[in-house]
């Protein structure tokens, strides 16, 4: 006899086949909750400030490491930072150049804050210059007229927030977030810190003796490292601003390896001036020298065996050739034979 | 082992249905959480053809000087000389105010944006009607440090609005539709979206690239990437950025002006009061005007030259006949 035809029953799951079964479930609805939670995130332009303070308190509970020894009253900030070559822009946008250009190796700051007063601070720039010259050069091209002389070290001075000065191979700038004499004698202690810390032959300019001393204006000394007056190749520049009684004008040397090279670079830059319309003539009764005018200003640049200088930006011929032919004495009484 | 029960038709309907339902929950939950964007690194042939145009026709062409030692005065001052903020914001606008938050230097240094505008131009907007305002930039340094240390992030916040740090998720590649230079670059572009009015905020300073620093240089800072590869053509850049962000308005802040030693500066001797602020539609013509408060001249910043002749604006300021207003 042939079975009824009736729907059989489904087999019920085992129990543990039907807690699998929830606990995949579950799990799917937790992916699916987080997908849905990281996607309907409220849009990008509301994360707030609350995200700042985080990684600001973060960064101030990281700050243990220090750049130097801290004198007494101050606490770091935030953990020291480091720049190379290639970050260097990351730190100081524009004004890379500057450095880079002079020679930097690496910049190491940090932000320490007076004990206490967190809202009160002071940034320590260690420029590494690779010699005393270059960082001349970065110290000379930013010094602030009227500046206050510091006894740090040779190459000092205050402005009313902040320290500038040479130390050895390194240029230091240690900038405060306010002006006044909590600060002041902080940096103070801190340049001294730093100096003792980090011991540095004393470096002498010996290019100031070769600048004419009258109508030297003080603390005018300029190292330029490259491109001087706009010409590629001229470079390892000094520079200096006189004051005489027929005007201003601006005296520079530069000594390069030979006098052939000398020569080669004064024909360079006389060549360069020809290109912006200066007319160039030989300096009466001065062999080898020459008479430059260019936009209203006058020029008398001249080769003394390895050195290429002269006057420009004079406002008469009569100041450049004085003031050329001064440097030119002071090269002489120096030792520098003319070939 | 019991033979397994033989499949009903009603049981293999019911699971086949079970099992559609689940095929579609999951494609629908993949369809809400599709990224149509994608993330970095796209094809140029995908990458953004440039940003939203947020000027306004009914504005174009104006120009506000107004003279005088506090902030919160002056911008109110320059304003009203354009026609009032409701010019420029209606009641549900979503404003992003793009600040410069370069440093994480203190506000006195003058190498950001100051605080006191921030927080006003925030509350103007506000009083307008603006439904949110956002600030942002991408900034040099630690954006976090940057956003606080330069009082920007706390003024923000103090006026109710909200700020943006960059997050690498937020850029997106932009190409300008005939640049040579931003090409399917990351660009901060994640703020803008939504967004309906956008304010450039930025102080005069002096710049050893770019000879100076102003609203066109501001939008620098929308920038991501190794930006500073730019740097060797700056000038060009900046008339890039020009074409490519078209503000509502920008306001340029000129009450202390960095004269020596930018865009970091360091020193409180770097800075002249020069005691003016300049706000505008024209970002070129705002740009030449500030120029003058560094002692120089249109002629003597290339990028406003380029940034003329690409269309961006105008440097000849003075024929759009500014509103000159003391406080």
């Amino acid at each position: 006899m042939e079975a009824p035809c009736t729907a059989p029953t489904p087999a019920r799951p085992l129990r543990r086949e039907s807690f699998f079964a929830a606990a995949i479930l579950l799990l799917l609805t937790l992916i699916a909750a987080a997908i849905l939670r990281e996607q309907r995130r409220p849009h990008p332009a509301v994360e707030n400030f609350l995200y700042a303070r985080a990684s600001a308190a973060a960064a101030r509970a990281s700050a243990s490491a220090v750049l130097l020894a801290l004198p007494e009253g101050l606490v770091a900030l935030t953990p020291p930072e480091r720049f190379d070559r290639e970050s260097l822009s990351d730190k100081i946008d524009g004004k890379a150049e500057l450095y880079l250009a002079a020679g930097f190796v690496r910049l190491d700051c940090q932000r320490l804050s007076l004990a206490g007063a967190e809202d009160s601070w002071i940034e320590v720039f260690l420029y590494e210059m690779g010699s005393f010259e270059n960082a001349f050069s970065v110290f000379s091209a930013q010094r602030r007229p009227d500046a206050a002389a510091l006894e740090l070290t040779e190459f000092a001075y205050a402005a009313e927030n902040a320290f500038f000065f040479v130390h050895g191979t390194r240029y230091v700038e240690l900038i405060a977030s306010g002006a006044g004499e909590p600060f002041t004698q902080a940096m103070e202690a801190i340049g001294r810190s730093l100096i003792a810390e980090r011991p540095a032959v004393r470096a002498a300019l010996t290019e100031r003796e070769l600048f004419p001393g009258e109508g030297l204006v003080p603390e005018s000394i300029r190292r330029i490292a490259s491109d001087a007056f706009g010409l590629a190749g001229l470079d390892r520049v000094y520079s200096a601003h006189y004051r005489t009684g027929g005007g201003e004008a601006t005296v520079f040397f530069t000594r390069r390896d030979g006098p052939d090279q000398a020569a080669a670079l004064a024909r360079s830059y006389l060549e360069m001036l020809r290109t912006f319309g200066a007319e160039v003539r030989p300096a009466e009764g001065w062999e080898g020298a020459f008479r430059v005018e260019v936009l209203d200003t006058f020029e008398v640049v001249f080769t003394r065996g390895e050195f290429f200088g002269g006057a420009r930006e004079a406002p008469d011929p009569g100041v450049a050739l004085e003031l050329a032919r001064r440097l030119e004495k002071r090269l002489a009484e120096a030792g520098h034979a003319p070939r | 082992m019991p033979p397994a029960d033989p499949l009903s038709r009603r049981e293999f309907l019911r699971r086949a249905a079970r099992a559609g339902l689940g095929v579609a929950l999951a494609g629908g939950l993949s369809a809400i959480s599709f990224d149509a964007a994608g993330p970095l690194g796209l094809p140029p042939e995908q990458a953004k053809a440039g940003l939203p145009d947020f000027s306004l026709p009914q504005t174009a062409g104006r120009i506000a000087i107004a003279r005088g030692a506090e902030r919160r005065e002056t911008l109110s001052l320059a304003l009203r000389a354009l026609g009032g903020i409701e010019s420029f914001v209606g009641r549900g606008d979503r404003v992003l105010i793009k600040v410069n938050a370069a440093f994480a230097s203190p506000p006195i240094l003058s190498a950001t944006t100051h605080p006191d505008l921030v927080y006003e131009l925030a509350r103007l907007c506000f009083a307008a009607g603006a439904a949110s305002v956002v600030v942002t930039d991408n900034p040099i340094n630690d954006p976090a440090s940057c956003f606080a240390l330069s009082g920007i992030g706390p003024a923000a916040r103090r006026a109710g609005a909200s700020v943006v740090l960059p997050a690498e998720s937020l850029f997106r590649p932009v190409s300008l539709e005939g640049g040579t230079l931003i090409r399917n670059w990351p660009v901060l572009t994640a703020p803008l979206t939504g967004v309906t009015r956008l304010i450039g905020v930025a102080p005069v300073k002096d710049h050893h690239r770019s000879g100076a620093s102003m609203t066109l240089k501001n939008w620098y800072g929308l920038l991501g990437g190794r930006r500073n590869l730019f740097h060797q053509d700056v000038h060009r850049l900046i008339a890039e950025l020009a074409l490519l962000v078209r503000p509502t308005l920008v306001v340029l802040d000129g009450t202390t002006t960095m004269m020596t030693n930018g865009p970091t500066g360091g020193s409180l001797s770097d800075l002249r009061e020069t005691r003016t602020l300049i706000a505008g539609t024209d970002p070129v013509a705002v740009d030449a005007c500030g120029a003058e408060l560094l002692g120089k001249r249109p002629e003597d910043l290339p990028f406003l030259g380029a940034a003329e002749k690409a269309g961006a604006g105008t440097t000849d300021f003075r024929r759009l006949s500014p509103r000159e207003v003391s406080a």
